[in-house]
């Protein structure tokens, strides 16, 4: 790979230095799930921004002259506003405690959709989702599309978290397999506390889950795409296993949330 | 910390990594630029960019071999002025 020559673009084409940044978009709502965890919504300044669902756009705060700047997923599905983020407060961070000290109809930065964690249209294989966490934004986005397919393919999403309230989107997806074809939702909670109903999730850790849902739902090497997105330690064993199964590695899709500050 | 965009990009650049930075923070200019350059001040270190270049040609600054550590400062001097690091550029790869 070191050294294949790629030009892509004619020098006409190249991106020119960023202007200066400016606000662009409002804090119009939030939802606290946990303590650490909220749903935000922001409604940008001039209606709708395109994005293709699982890709992420940047949310800023004006910080020491300039702004702070943070990569999120919107959850929802393009065309709609206000656009939804599903954020996790770091301790020790940067731009998220700033965001939690940040009061509703607050002036934001929201940059354009970015990345390449995108489906692929019209893919007969069936989808096999694993998140963690807030992981779960991007594949809420991916799902939402698929469930609007006219012939969707099998759908499984799998989701990780530590406590029962991080199970965030849990109405909408288990309504969507309620409703959807071919539309499964595995939610898995790790801590159980004594408060939560076992009865409506998996006890146990996504990853460990696996390789049940491989087998509940007989899939087969061959007519998967995976999409992994969350903790990178397992998005890596997740990927790790699934390439054990047979998996081909182009029919695995990651997007791992590193430790941002 | 900030990713730094080295050797391999030159007369190579493809535009992956700008495609996936979620701060706009990779640039060149049309026409003079014969590689792109990472603003050091706006990186978050996310390392997308280093994921998607099809070249390798991008690495943290602290991860840089030797004869690469020089592309930091060639990518800080391109936002202070452009015309130095492209002196720069030329220098290290004779057209």
């Amino acid at each position: 790979m070191a050294g294949t020559p790629v030009l892509l673009g004619a020098p006409a084409e190249r991106p020119r230095p960023r202007p200066p940044l400016t606000a662009n978009a409002t804090l119009v709502g939030r939802e606290h799930l946990t303590e650490d965890v909220q749903i935000i919504l922001v409604m940008p300044d001039d209606g709708p921004l395109p994005f293709q669902p699982g890709q992420y756009m940047s949310l800023g705060l004006p910080y020491d002259g300039g702004w702070l700047q943070r990569p999120y997923s919107p959850s929802g599905s393009p065309g709609g506003v206000p656009l939804e983020f599903l954020v996790r407060q770091v301790s020790g961070g940067q731009l998220t405690p700033r965001l939690w000290a940040t009061n509703v109809g607050s002036r934001l930065r929201i940059g354009p959709a970015k990345g390449i964690f995108r489906l692929t249209p019209d893919d007969r294989r069936a989808h096999l989702f694993v998140a963690t966490g807030t992981g779960i934004a991007p594949i809420v986005a991916m799902a939402a599309a698929l469930t609007r397919h006219p012939a969707p393919p099998p759908t499984i999403v799998l989701h990780g978290v530590r406590h029962e309230q991080e199970l965030a989107y849990r109405d909408r997806l288990q309504r969507w397999a309620a409703e959807a074809p071919r539309f499964s939702y595995v939610p898995a909670v790790s801590r159980a506390g004594p408060g939560s109903s076992p009865a409506a999730f998996h006890c146990g850790r996504a990853l460990d889950l696996l390789p049940e849902v491989w087998a509940g739902f007989r899939l087969q090497p061959d007519g998967v795409i995976a999409y992994l997105c969350g903790n990178p330690a397992v998005v890596d064993g997740a990927a790790e296993w699934l390439v054990a199964r047979g998996v081909a590695v182009d029919a695995i899709r990651r997007e791992e949330y590193w430790a941002t500050t | 910390m900030t990713y730094v965009v080295a050797a391999p990009c030159v007369d190579h650049n493809d535009q992956s990594c700008v495609d996936v930075c979620p701060v706009d923070c990779i640039a060149a200019d049309p026409g003079p630029d014969r590689k792109f350059y990472i603003d050091a001040d706006a990186c978050i270190e996310c390392g997308q960019c280093a994921k998607v270049c099809p070249n390798e040609a991008i690495l943290v600054d602290r991860e840089l071999p030797g004869e690469w550590e020089v592309y930091a400062a060639i990518d800080a001097a391109w936002y202070r002025d452009p015309a130095i690091a492209r002196q720069q550029v030329d220098t290290l790869h004779p057209a």
